[in-house]
């Protein structure tokens, strides 16, 4: 009993002093991560939707295709609102964390898709993100969607190209595109 | 031992990778560009020579029973410090190692070298061979690096060398690495064994 005490008590005090000090260097470290977040999302902000001037949030948005993380009303000048921005968390082959900005206008005009982040298969559904590919038609993967009109769905084949090598990947990002843009169209009217 | 053997060791003669064969994931997986494999050495090398040095500091007051968790407690600890620090002050390159610097936990070099050496030794011996074995590590990992961003990607760190032409991707993906590690493993192995048999030859006549 003594024994397992002492035992017992010496791995508490290692964790103990362990923690005192991870917690010191989070401390350090943690307002520059919240940082550089905050930069990169307002980084994609801005590229989907260069015609904003500000971004509002608006919270308590839900959608079956995908986690919703952030959704925001793209504001001008004026402060009137002229689309919204949708930020979808979901499953691809992986996993991916993509921004849509949507126009207010008749079929919805797509301003700009980006991925802040995607775990498919480097080299196969990673190419998704990546700004050096490019499909046949000279645009990359996510570039394509720019100018297109949401309204009109998201088929794969007919409304964007797939990545050779990669249709799961292809497939499942139209459909999480379009449950982001069901939750942007209900975000411009909130 | 003398102190300037403790350190060599690390490099070549018992180098973690190519001899003793340990740790390899890692070493697999972000070997496609070099500033990755200058990172992750980096990264590793730190992890390595804080967990011996302050295991060897405390090597008397650590219960033999409970002397892994302890070791895992240390090493975990470190590691999380490397990761929060690339987080903030590298952020790319933090981004594109991703997932294996919080796995520098489960390394096997760091577990086997604080167990077989650093519960047993003094400081300043830990801190040799830690030095030597991240520094082997680290230089086996530039050296695959070079060789797969050379052929796969047609750059040396991020120049950009070969036309796309000439590149084979084959080496920027998972065989590459794996075929790149066989030939240096094979390499290393006829090398050590044309010496012996060089020796072996000398003391015949």
């Amino acid at each position: 009993m003594k024994q397992m005490l002492k035992l017992g008590l010496s791995l508490a005090i290692y964790a103990a002093v362990s923690c005192f000090c991870l917690a010191l260097v989070n401390n350090v470290t943690k307002p520059t991560i919240d940082n550089l977040a905050k930069q990169a999302l307002q980084a994609g902000l801005k590229e989907v939707f260069a015609d904003a001037s500000e971004f509002e949030a608006v919270d308590g948005m839900t959608s079956s295709a995908g986690v919703i993380k952030s959704a925001y009303k793209a504001l001008d000048s004026n402060k009137n609102t002229i689309g919204a921005i949708v930020e979808i968390y979901g499953k691809t082959y992986d996993k991916s964390d993509i921004l849509i900005g949507i126009k207010n206008d008749d079929g919805k005009t797509i301003t700009g898709v980006k991925f802040l982040s995607t775990t498919d298969s480097p080299g196969f559904g990673s190419k998704a993100a990546d700004p050096k590919f490019t499909l046949s038609n000279g645009k990359t993967f996510y570039g394509q969607f720019a100018g297109k009109k949401a309204a009109d769905g998201f088929t794969l084949g007919e409304d964007y190209d797939a990545i050779g090598g990669a249709t799961i990947t292809s497939r499942s990002v139209g459909a999480l595109l379009d449950g982001a843009a069901t939750v942007a169209n209900t975000a411009m009217a909130k | 031992m003398s102190k300037l053997s403790i350190f060599s060791n690390g490099l070549v003669k018992e180098n973690p990778l190519l001899i003793l064969n340990i740790g390899l994931c890692s070493s697999l997986a972000v070997t496609t560009s070099i500033s990755n494999g200058l990172g992750m050495g980096a990264a590793m090398t730190f992890v390595l020579v804080m967990s011996e040095l302050i295991i060897s500091l405390f090597r008397k007051l650590i219960p033999n029973a409970v002397r892994l968790p302890v070791f895992i407690i240390v090493i975990a600890a470190f590691t999380t410090i490397v990761d929060l620090a690339m987080k903030a002050y590298t952020p790319d390159l933090s981004k594109s190692l991703g997932v294996f610097i919080p796995l520098i936990v489960v390394n096997c070099i760091i577990m086997g070298r604080v167990e077989a050496f650093a519960s047993k030794q003094s400081p300043l011996n830990a801190v040799l061979d830690s030095l030597g074995m991240g520094i082997g590590y680290t230089w086996v990992l530039v050296a695959i690096s070079l060789i797969r961003e050379f052929l796969g990607a047609g750059s040396i760190m991020g120049v950009a060398i070969l036309p796309e032409q000439y590149q084979i991707a084959f080496f920027a993906r998972a065989p590459g690495g794996f075929f790149v590690f066989g030939v240096m493993i094979a390499i290393t192995a006829g090398i050590t064994k044309l010496i012996a048999s060089c020796k072996t030859s000398k003391e015949v006549k």
